[in-house]
């Protein structure tokens, strides 16, 4: 029985410091940044430029700043 | 923080390099399924086998795996690692000459491998079986990578990293820790050495490297390449970049701590097990999270799998992963392991992996990847096509027949009558029932070889057609600013997850004060988490910070692959070191009915030269040394096997697979006349085997004056010989040899006392019960007996 109280007592205890830990990384802003960043794969070269093309890639730190709201 | 200000600048992508590391991925691809058919062949027709010493299965089942694993695999991730970390860092890599370096020293670590392994050159450890000094070489190589990989970072123009980079960077480090480590060994020649590790702690240390080249070699960077060219491919970011920061941080964490699951009742103390087991089942999250992550990547756009070729490979390949990171959990449960352990269940769980996801991925990749740096179109859809359903049929075959084959097995070995005893007691039984599912794997394998080949020439036409492109590009150069490691490694969470992981380790650790006190310290934290909400104003988040600072990354990445594996590992280096030395701890070991006894004995000298050959011939590949303490296993084996019993074992030879029987108590079952027929002819003893023959054995002998030097060696790492053991090691050696030879003779057959085959006989008979007579008589040791 006491097993059981102990280990019902830590599974509460670690779901709670979950939930916790969750709240104060999302208030801390902690995932927003991603909203740029997801888009980095795409934002290079997608088609393969030959010699001295060069390629203009786009720049995703305005598309960041768009998406957040401020200036880096 | 201060302001950036934002520089334009060219970079011309070194593509070059990536163009050879993907020409590689496919040669070699080629090559190790090749041999893969091959080793397949043989064990559905032992003929293959082709009586050359060259040949056998034990020599070329090496090969395969690795030549799978790191020479397809390998290339395959450093054509994608250098393709991507260009892009997603905006930078040339640092270096073309260590690009080149790493390149060229890579294939002739493989060529080395594919010369050395059939010559029967062996560590006699699995996926680490390569000589001392080419492990020297895969260091050289790794550094090499490493130095021009963090090079580039540091030169990168783009200010966070990428989650793709991230998974480079855990490759990166544990791999070199991993490897390392595991490779820490006493040479006695330059084609042999002995690990500094023994018995258990030898099988602890190779399952957590053998486990987790899976994870960080096999998954890791894959699941890196995933994340970049998935979203490419599909046209859209990855489904959810916070998901990806969850998959990355608890999965390399986890990941670390399920060696273990591969020594389920064995001889490893129980506790290990139970940790290799727990975080098994937990590992499945975050696998999962990963799959997930993939597949919705393709949400709203999943009308591309009907025409894309690299989509249709890349989202098959996820879906294995999927399958694959559900049934490695699944055989980490103990009473699951105990039914698939050693059986073909796991062959087929491997290979769902290794074809489905490793092999998929790779070639959905190169669909990808050569048009664009060969700057053409695919030479053809519609074979690619092809080759993704002829492939996928191969797949399916192969691990569909080990699935059934495994059960199988398992279920006929583990039977027991009406009265408790064995119902198929010749092991040759489970053996004839897979013989159909052997052949239906070998139809699996030459589908997937032959799909392969069919992908190898779209590719090449699809090169022939093209020609080679230099991209450059104009970036704006984002540089990070204003952040300090000690701010980062101070953050929130990292002190949370070290308090998190101090208090666990006190709670499992101490006893009922401690435990309290760890308890309270879980309510403090959270209670202390509660208050700090809101409390942080910086406009960056912590992982924001961290992904900008690459030091902070690589420094905590390392930290939570080092926990798991400090937890597992140094209980048992210390166990040993409380003991004093091997032969004190031997010494203390009693039997059940309390009677202290000297369970252990060094090997004589004819019984370690046996025993080389064994590991070279790769025995370990078909027979385990480990009776698990299962009724049907002691009625079949023997009694179960104890740790103190391989304190002297190094390289320990456990087994993972049984084609063959265990042979831990095999030594005295048998006589010497049984074990040299079964090895000229194993069809003359156990009729229905798959064994190769081994005649080269009988007419080559073995070195009885280097012996002496691996005696030396072994005193080394604590095995108890005496000088004087080791001064007459080679008379011994070859007394014990003429003893056996004499036995022989009464049976009409000649063997010479020196020859392989009588070394091989010496170390069988030892097995399981200690050293057998050598019939030197020894005055001094006598004397010191005395």
């Amino acid at each position: 029985m006491d097993v059981i109280l102990i280990t019902a007592f830590v599974s509460l205890l670690l779901v709670a410091a979950g939930i916790v830990l969750f709240v104060t990384r999302i208030r801390g802003g902690d995932f927003e940044h991603g909203d740029r960043l997801s888009l980095l794969p795409l934002a290079d070269d997608d088609v393969a430029d030959q010699d001295d093309d060069t390629l203009s890639l786009p720049n995703v730190e305005a598309l960041d700043n768009t998406i957040r709201g401020g200036s880096a | 923080m201060q302001a950036m200000e934002p520089v334009t600048k060219k970079v011309v992508y070194n593509d070059e390099i990536v163009r050879a590391f993907s020409l590689a991925t496919i040669i070699f691809g080629i090559v190790g399924m090749l041999v893969g058919v091959i080793v397949a062949t043989q064990l559905s027709f032992w003929q293959a086998n082709l009586g050359l010493e060259w040949t056998s299965f034990g020599r070329l089942r090496p090969l395969h795996t690795n030549a799978a694993i790191f020479a397809f695999v390998g290339n395959m991730i450093f054509a994608g690692v250098y393709y991507s970390t260009q892009r997603l860092l905006k930078t040339r890599m640092a270096s073309d000459t260590l690009g080149w370096l790493h390149f060229w020293l890579y294939q002739l670590i493989i060529v080395g491998a594919a010369v050395t392994l059939p010559l029967g050159l062996n560590q006699g450890k699995e996926y680490a079986e390569l000589i001392w000094p080419i492990d020297l070489a895969v260091v050289v190589v790794w550094v090499v990578f490493a130095v021009n990989f963090f090079w580039t970072i540091a030169r990168r123009n783009e200010r966070n990293l990428y989650v793709a980079i991230w998974f480079y960077i855990s490759t990166v480090v544990t791999i070199a820790v991993l490897y390392i480590v595991n490779s820490l060994v006493l040479p006695t020649s330059l084609t042999h050495s002995y690990p500094i590790f023994t018995g258990v702690q030898d099988a602890l240390v190779q399952w957590w490297y053998g486990h987790n080249a899976v994870a960080f070699f096999l998954t890791t960077p894959i699941l890196g390449i995933m994340y970049y060219f998935l979203p490419k491919a599909a046209g859209r970011p990855i489904y959810s970049y916070r998901l990806s920061i969850v998959h990355f941080w608890s999965l390399i964490f986890i990941y670390i701590w399920a060696g273990p699951h591969h020594l389920l009742y064995t001889a490893l103390p129980d506790w290990a097990q139970t940790l290799g087991m727990i975080f098994s089942i937990m590992l499945w999250a975050p696998s999962w999270g990963g799959m997930l992550n993939g597949l919705l990547t393709l949400r709203g756009a999943w009308d591309k799998l009907r025409e894309d070729p690299v989509i249709k490979f890349f989202i098959v390949a996820i879906t294995f992963y999927g399958m694959s990171t559900f049934e490695g959990p699944l055989l980490s449960i103990k009473s699951v392991s105990a039914l698939g352990h050693y059986t073909d269940w796991i062959i087929g769980h491997v290979h769902g992996a290794a074809l489905g996801w490793n092999g998929f991925m790779a070639f959905g990749m190169l669909y990808w990847l050569v048009p664009r740096l060969w700057n053409t179109e695919l030479a053809s859809k519609r074979l690619a096509e092809v080759h993704f359903w002829i492939g996928t049929l191969g797949i399916l075959l192969y691990v569909v027949a080990m699935w059934i084959s495994g059960v199988s097995q398992g279920l006929y070995l583990r039977a027991l009558d009406a009265e408790g005893f064995l119902k198929y007691p010749d092991f040759i039984e489970a053996l004839a029932a897979s013989r159909f599912l052997y052949h239906m794997r070998l139809a699996g394998g030459l589908a997937y070889l032959l799909s392969s080949v069919l992908g190898a020439i779209v590719l090449f036409a699809t090169i022939a057609r093209g020609t080679k492109s230099t991209v450059s590009v104009e970036v704006t150069s984002l540089k990070p600013s204003g952040l300090s490691f000690s701010k980062i490694m101070t953050g929130a969470p990292v002190i949370y997850s070290a308090a998190l992981i101090v208090l666990t380790c006190i709670f499992l650790a101490t006893g009922t004060l401690g435990s309290a006190f760890a308890l309270a310290g879980f309510v403090v934290l959270v209670v202390a988490a509660a208050l700090s909400i809101g409390v942080e104003k910086t406009r960056r988040s912590w992982h924001d910070m961290v992904e900008g600072h690459p030091l902070s990354f690589t420094v905590l990445a390392l930290l939570a692959i080092l926990v798991g594996g400090l937890v597992e590992i140094i209980p048992l280096t210390m166990d040993r070191g409380k003991e004093g030395d091997l032969a004190a701890y031997a010494d203390s070991v009693h039997t059940e009915t309390g009677e202290y006894v000297f369970i252990q004995m060094p090997s004589t000298p004819l019984e370690i030269e046996g025993r080389d050959i064994y590991i070279s011939e790769g025995c370990y590949n078909c027979h385990s040394q480990m009776v698990r303490p299962f009724r049907h296993e002691t009625l079949r084996y023997g009694d179960y096997s104890r740790a103190a019993e391989f304190i002297y074992d190094t390289p320990f030879q456990w087994g993972s697979k049984r084609t063959g029987p265990d042979l831990h108590r095999v030594g005295g079952r048998y006589a010497n006349l049984w074990h040299y027929l079964h090895m000229i002819d194993p069809r003359s003893t156990s009729p229905g085997s798959n064994m190769p023959t081994y005649p080269h054995l009988k007419i080559q002998s073995v070195d009885l004056e280097g012996t002496a030097i691996k005696m030396e060696a072994l005193r080394r790492i604590g095995v108890p010989y005496t000088d004087h053991e080791i001064a007459v090691s080679a008379e011994s050696g070859m007394s014990q040899g003429r003893l056996i030879a004499a036995d022989l003779v009464e049976q009409d057959i000649e063997l010479a006392p020196d020859s392989k085959l009588a070394a091989l006989i010496a170390y069988l008979q030892r097995l399981g019960r200690g050293p057998q007579p050598t019939g030197f008589f020894d005055a001094e040791a006598e004397a010191e007996v005395r």
